[in-house]
């Protein structure tokens, strides 16, 4: 039997505690450090309505999404016996990821070097904006920083226009998914050396792979791309079409010249559909203008996964832009039981994004909700650690550790 | 760590961007991955853009080249039964098999789950489709742009009086291809324990929904719908804003107050630190026009790099808004030797980006060129499968390989 990977968890907001919950899916002990004085400042982020309530770090939606599977303590890691029993954790544990920047976490003592004293098997991945190197190393970024130094930025948006950010901060769920990765291939190579490992994961330079197609473009042909809007460069017609109700909006490709085909019969082969130059995507390119505005008037009156259904049927690419709330009700979603409903306290029962992948025959399941604050400071220092009931009230009493947070 | 995954043999059969994202991530760390395409014209990649001298053909696709790197290459028709033997007999001496073939077709092939299990009791089997196995869409048609739309990336994208706008790139399949590749190396770690084969399936609609937290999640928490907000980041940090300056544009991202206090201070006006409008989040949420409006006076005389380096110099988040040329001439990336040269019989000197992240103080290191197509084939069905020179000839004038 594998024996479960034990995580300590270091980070804050959403890439790197993302990165561990991926790796508390798939079924290892996550351990998530929290300080007294220093809350995950996530857990501030996304909430709505009443500012005042009781407990409101216990109700971010964005936080208890990233950090169900994990167990969560708060430890003071200023304090010299608050970095002793860190150590004691690392001691005892796979891997660390920490998202704290190079210069803090050498502050704190706990950088790679002294943590290989204690653990000489440990994987450590860090993961600041810009990498743990060269001269803007200490430079600072949220999701929408790493995304537009990746170039990202710079070629979304409406053609003509400004640039524009990414809708969700796309940065933080893929240098999630790169710190998720580096962790694994950290772990087959320190099984291969039978020693640790320290990895650099820049959030930029995971990011560059998305934007390969634009960065070759100038490698290799000197091309500056710049935003296409909901155009493509090669099909047409493709965009964004308004439908009915409240701001519906329905997405069509036309892919190939079969689609086309296809697209003309569903619509009943309208006279503007039978100018022989729309046969081919250059001529339908060229006639993008006028195509948009009849789309536009066939797609108005209906709604957005009524269009959707019916040219799927016929072979023709469109999807529904789902809002929120929609991706919530989504039918295919739905049949696929995708969305996982999870109960958890303080916070009630709510959805969540589902697993990926879906595994079988052992599907990842999800055997712990996010942690309250200090939830399981006596399972941590008493089961895992050893230490006595007396020393962790001491503890307690030194807010060494703590369930009660110091609030921003 | 460019040997960390030495141990772990890939049957790789996938096409375009996903699947083939997902084995060069494990190829250029180290894992052993054998690409098998059809006779002719290959996968569908080879003719993606952008290709060199702007000249399509089976061996000039820049991308291409970027998603195949540390990789062999076999052709085989997988249509004929020999073709599907020699797979099998590849599979079974692999780890681990992944595709990306819209669903049903694997079967149809012949690759089905009780010949797989025969072939190799032990197979990690990793599955990349656009909208998985099952479900009312699952022979949907699916484009970047549809892919985002119904993965919910595009609703809150863009000017609230315009459509909804999709992100530019292919970012989907990228995302679909890390999960795969993360979730075949947990599979490979959980073989010895399972002792059966393990089916893994990612769905690109699932893996974009996954990413998305600022929607649906906070819809069920407090019915809050995001709504487009254009050049401003909306929820909960009003001050995530792209705005214009001397030479182009910046990313302002001062989202906590205290780099919004550090930021006015830069721009000259320290006397709004104080201004009630700008002292709470809910606050600095209702007032951002003004916040901006008070920046601008300042940015539009300043150039996009001193506003980065004055800002980061003071702890405010900050960027310039780069091109992808600037991207690729960042001195940071210089510095940290980022960027890889690889020579290519028709691309000459291939600039790509590098495995995305190092052992910690050392360098990258050079990975192989993407293979020709068949370029292995002979060396690959000789060591894997003992043929002989003569039988891969026999193989190639009926056209199996």
């Amino acid at each position: 039997m594998t024996k479960p990977l034990r995580i300590v968890d270091l980070t804050n907001g959403w890439a790197g505690p993302m990165a561990t919950c991926l790796l508390g899916d798939f079924g290892a002990q996550v351990i998530k450090v929290e300080s007294p004085s220093h809350m995950d400042w996530w857990r501030g982020s996304g909430l709505q309505g009443s500012p005042d309530g009781p407990k409101l770090y216990e109700q971010s939606p964005t936080f208890n999404t990233v950090n169900r599977n994990k167990i969560g303590i708060a430890l003071e890691l200023t304090h010299p016996r608050g970095r002793e029993l860190f150590k004691e954790l690392i001691r005892v544990s796979d891997v660390l990821v920490a998202n704290y920047p190079p210069r803090i976490l050498r502050k704190l003592g706990i950088d790679f070097d002294a943590l290989l004293a204690v653990n000489p098997k440990l994987v450590m991945v860090t993961l600041p904006a810009f990498g743990n190197t060269g001269p803007e190393s200490e430079y600072v970024g949220f999701g929408c920083t790493t995304e537009a130094m990746a170039g990202i930025t710079g070629v979304s948006g409406y053609a003509g226009g400004p640039p524009q950010m990414v809708s969700n901060a796309i940065g933080d769920p893929v240098s999630a998914l790169n710190a998720c990765f580096a962790s694994l291939v950290g772990m087959f190579e320190q099984e291969r050396r039978g020693a640790g490992i320290s990895v650099d994961l820049s959030h930029v330079e995971g990011l560059l792979p998305l934007n390969a197609e634009a960065l070759l473009d100038y490698t290799v042909n000197d091309r500056v791309q710049e935003p296409i809007g909901n155009r493509h460069r090669t099909m047409a017609p493709h965009g964004c079409y308004p439908c009915a109700g409240d701001d519906g909006w329905v997405f069509i490709s036309i892919a190939s010249d079969a689609e086309w085909e296809k697209f003309c019969q569903v619509l009943g082969q309208p006279a503007w559909t039978q100018k022989e130059e729309l046969a081919t995507a250059v001529g339908r390119k060229a006639a993008e203008n006028a195509l948009d505005e009849h789309l536009a008037a066939w797609t108005k009156d209906q709604e957005h996964t009524a269009v959707m259904e019916q040219l799927q049927q016929a072979g023709v690419t469109a999807g529904a832009v789902l809002s929120g709330p929609e991706v919530m009700s989504d039918a295919h979603l739905a049949a696929r039981e995708f969305l996982l409903a999870i109960d958890r306290e303080e916070a009630g029962m709510h959805l969540y994004p589902g697993f990926v992948p879906a595994f079988h025959p052992k599907p990842s399941e999800v055997h712990h909700p996010a942690p309250c604050f200090g939830e399981h400071n006596a399972k941590v220092f008493g089961d895992i650690l050893g230490l006595a009931e007396e020393e962790i009230q001491q503890l307690e009493s030194e807010r060494i550790i703590s369930q009660e947070p110091v609030l921003p | 760590m460019k040997h960390a995954l030495s141990g772990i043999r890939v049957v790789d059969l996938t096409h375009y961007i996903a699947g083939p994202y997902c084995t060069k991530l494990l190829a250029d760390y180290g894992a052993e991955v054998l690409k098998i395409e059809k006779p002719g014209q290959g996968e569908g990649g080879r003719g993606l853009p952008p290709f060199f001298a702007d000249q399509p053909g089976v061996e000039r696709s820049g991308l291409f080249s970027f998603l195949n790197t540390n990789k062999q290459d076999l052709t085989l028709d997988l249509k004929t039964d020999r073709g599907r033997e020699i797979a099998l007999a590849l599979v079974g001496q692999a780890d681990v098999l992944v595709e990306n073939f819209r669903p049903g077709v694997l079967d149809r092939l012949g690759f089905t789950a009780e010949a797989l299990e025969q072939a190799n009791p032990h197979l990690v089997h990793t599955s990349i489709s656009n909208f998985g196995s099952s479900g009312p869409y699952r022979d949907y048609r699916m484009t970047d742009g549809v892919a985002y739309a119904l993965g919910g990336w595009t609703y809150p994208m863009g000017e609230l009086d315009r459509p909804p706008v999709q992100p530019g790139g292919a970012f989907g399949q990228y995302i679909a291809g890390l999960y795969a590749a993360i979730g075949t190396l947990q599979a490979v770690r959980d073989r010895e324990s399972l002792n059966a084969v393990q089916h893994l399936e990612v769905s690109i609609q699932e893996a974009l929904v996954a990413t998305t937290l600022y929607d649906f999640v906070a819809f069920s928490y407090s019915g809050f719908i995001r709504q487009r907000s254009g050049r401003q980041f909306h929820l909960g940090y009003p001050n995530l804003v792209t705005l214009p300056c001397a030479d182009g544009y910046v990313g302002i991202h001062a989202g906590l107050p205290h780099q919004i206090y550090a930021l006015l201070k830069m721009v000259g006006r320290p006397d709004l630190a104080n201004d009630p409008r700008f002292q709470t989040v809910a606050t600095l949420g209702a007032n951002a026009q003004e916040l901006h409006a008070a920046l601008l006076p300042w940015l539009k005389d300043q150039k996009k790099e001193d506003i980065y380096h004055a800002a980061q110099a003071r702890g405010i988040p900050a960027c310039p808004i780069p091109s992808p040329k600037e991207v690729v001439e960042w001195v940071h990336l210089k510095e940290r030797g980022h960027f890889l040269e690889i020579a290519h019989p028709e691309g000459g000197t291939l600039k790509i980006p590098g495995p995305p992240f190092r052992e910690y103080g050392k360098p990258l290191w050079p990975l192989t060129r993407a293979p020709l197509l068949g370029e292995h084939t002979q060396e690959v069905l000789g060591k894997k499968l003992g043929y002989a020179a003569a039988d891969v000839r026999q193989l190639r004038a009926e056209g199996i390989v």
